[in-house]
């Protein structure tokens, strides 16, 4: 592995995104619309059930689920432009790595996020008084870590899948998100799930962070068993990811399939 | 001396369709070798092959000893297929290239090349607001951005005007001092005044291999497109038979 080779990919990263001001948006946009709709939202559930704890689990759960979907899209979105640029030749023509290319979309995805974390955290403050460092900077910043973890994985895993099957399954990039939220308890306790759909929760890291943020808010509790079941999910779901690219590519150059991306 | 580009009996099959049946050939340093055949027979398949971005079937393929994968630093390519970033300038495009590859002194690399290629009041211009003809001379630039010892060059002069693929050709020339080049192209008068040697590939097969001026005189053809036009028909009619 080569530092001036993980620069060079993150120079291209840091030329695509400020070149394109959809790119630039997309820092701010998501999640400021998360924060929009779940906030008036939750205003309005408080103030009818008369809980103020609610605004705590839902924007909590609203401003950490941003870190997954930004990690998940950035690396997802900057190997999927180098395909539609039809640069994905010159590139996996160049000696670029496998761990070079995960580690410098992770890398500038991470740079994305911090962005977006502290636009996130400022928003919710002036417009809901909502500070989420109150349950602890080391805290939040694990939960956040967990998050990114899982949407590296996620996104490892569906450029993975467009390596072997080719651009027609490209949405699921859009999509994988909304099919792990509903899993993950994002936004309610994981006893609210059927009990066979709780099983299938518990796969998901993301479960545990959730549940430790509601723990967090609601008993001031961190459980720190359930944070390390949670990174020791994400470790090892990160392998199995990264070996599953790696193959990828590997049967993508047996097939053709990555020169028959800029045809 | 050991050749720089060896390949024995390649073989490359996508599903049902052999697109390469078994081709050997070497390239020695200071050579330039033209792969020529119809469409389909195979020449970018082997291209790709030796750039690291397919792999074979079986056979052999080695580049300074090693697997194509293992000579990637030393390798460069330039295809007509291929782009570099739309939304990156000129310049943007050969530096990231550049850090790539880990050239030293990059600045003056790149501009030694935009000003070889004539781009250099391109320099910051996005490449996707260049003419077909520009975007070749700066895949060209590429191409070279790391002093490459083996380079690929696969229809790389597309879209250039005479005056251009002149001086394209003059350059590719001028490199084959330390470099072995493998050339393919559908300009024949390109491959007879580039290619020191040529093979003609059809089907997947080398149906053979030597210079262009001994294949005229077994065809007892005045041109190399002549003997191209005459070895694509006789395919044609054997595939109709």
């Amino acid at each position: 592995m080569k530092i001036y080779r993980i620069n060079a990919l993150m120079l291209k990263y840091w030329y695509n995104a400020t070149r394109n001001f959809f790119r630039i948006l997309e820092v701010f946009y998501w999640p400021l619309m998360g924060m929009l709709v779940w906030g008036f939202t939750t205003h309005y559930i408080s103030d009818l059930v008369k809980d103020n704890s609610v605004i705590n689990f839902f924007l909590g759960g609203a401003i950490l689920w941003t870190f997954f979907i930004v990690a998940q899209m950035d690396i997802g979105v900057f190997i999927l432009e180098d395909i539609w640029n039809r640069n994905i030749f010159n590139l996996f023509a160049s000696p670029i790595k496998i761990s070079e290319l995960i580690i410098s979309t992770a890398l500038f995805g991470l740079i994305r996020c911090i962005l977006s974390f502290i636009f996130l955290i400022s928003i919710a403050y002036l417009l809901y008084s909502f500070n989420i460092l109150e349950i602890g900077i080391v805290y939040v910043s694990m939960f956040v870590f967990g998050l990114i973890l899982f949407g590296w994985v996620t996104g490892i895993f569906i450029v993975g899948l467009i390596f072997r099957f080719g651009l027609k399954v490209q949405s699921l990039l859009w999509i994988v998100g909304w099919l792990i939220q509903p899993l993950s308890a994002v936004f309610y306790p994981l006893s609210s799930l059927p009990s066979w759909m709780q099983k299938i929760s518990l796969i998901f890291p993301t479960t545990y962070i959730f549940e430790g943020m509601r723990a967090a808010f609601s008993k001031n509790i961190i459980d720190f068993n359930s944070l390390i079941l949670s990174f020791a999910i994400n470790i090892i779901l990160l392998i199995l990811a990264y070996i599953f690219f790696e193959r990828s590519i590997k049967f993508a150059k047996k097939t053709g399939m990555l020169t028959k991306f800029h045809e | 001396m050991p050749a720089v580009i060896e390949v024995k009996n390649l073989k490359k099959s996508y599903g049902k369709t052999e697109a390469l049946r078994g081709i050997s050939f070497n390239v020695q340093k200071g050579e330039i070798f033209g792969l020529l055949g119809p469409n389909g027979a195979g020449k970018t398949t082997a291209i790709d092959i030796l750039a690291g971005l397919l792999i074979k079937d079986s056979g052999e393929v080695k580049i300074f000893g090693k697997e194509p994968e293992e000579a990637k630093q030393e390798t460069n390519i330039v295809s007509s297929l291929s782009w570099l970033t739309g939304i990156m300038s000129v310049y943007e495009n050969l530096k990231v290239y550049g850090m790539l590859y880990g050239v030293s002194n990059l600045d003056h690399k790149i501009n030694e090349l935009m000003n070889l290629f004539e781009i250099a009041n391109l320099k910051n211009v996005r490449y996707h607001r260049l003419s077909a003809g520009q975007q070749t001379r700066v895949n060209l630039c590429k191409g070279l951005i790391n002093h490459p010892k083996v380079l690929l060059l696969d229809e790389c002069t597309v879209g250039l005007d005479p005056h251009l693929a002149d001086k394209t050709r003059k350059i590719i020339k001028s490199l084959k001092k330390d470099t072995a080049i493998l050339f393919t192209s559908h300009n024949m008068h390109e491959i007879e005044q580039l290619c020191d040697r040529i093979a003609f590939l059809q089907q997947g097969k080398i149906i053979w291999t030597g210079t262009s001026k001994k294949l005229k005189e077994i065809h007892k053809k005045k041109t190399l497109e002549e003997v191209f036009i005459k070895l694509a028909r006789e395919e044609h009619e054997n595939i109709q038979d």
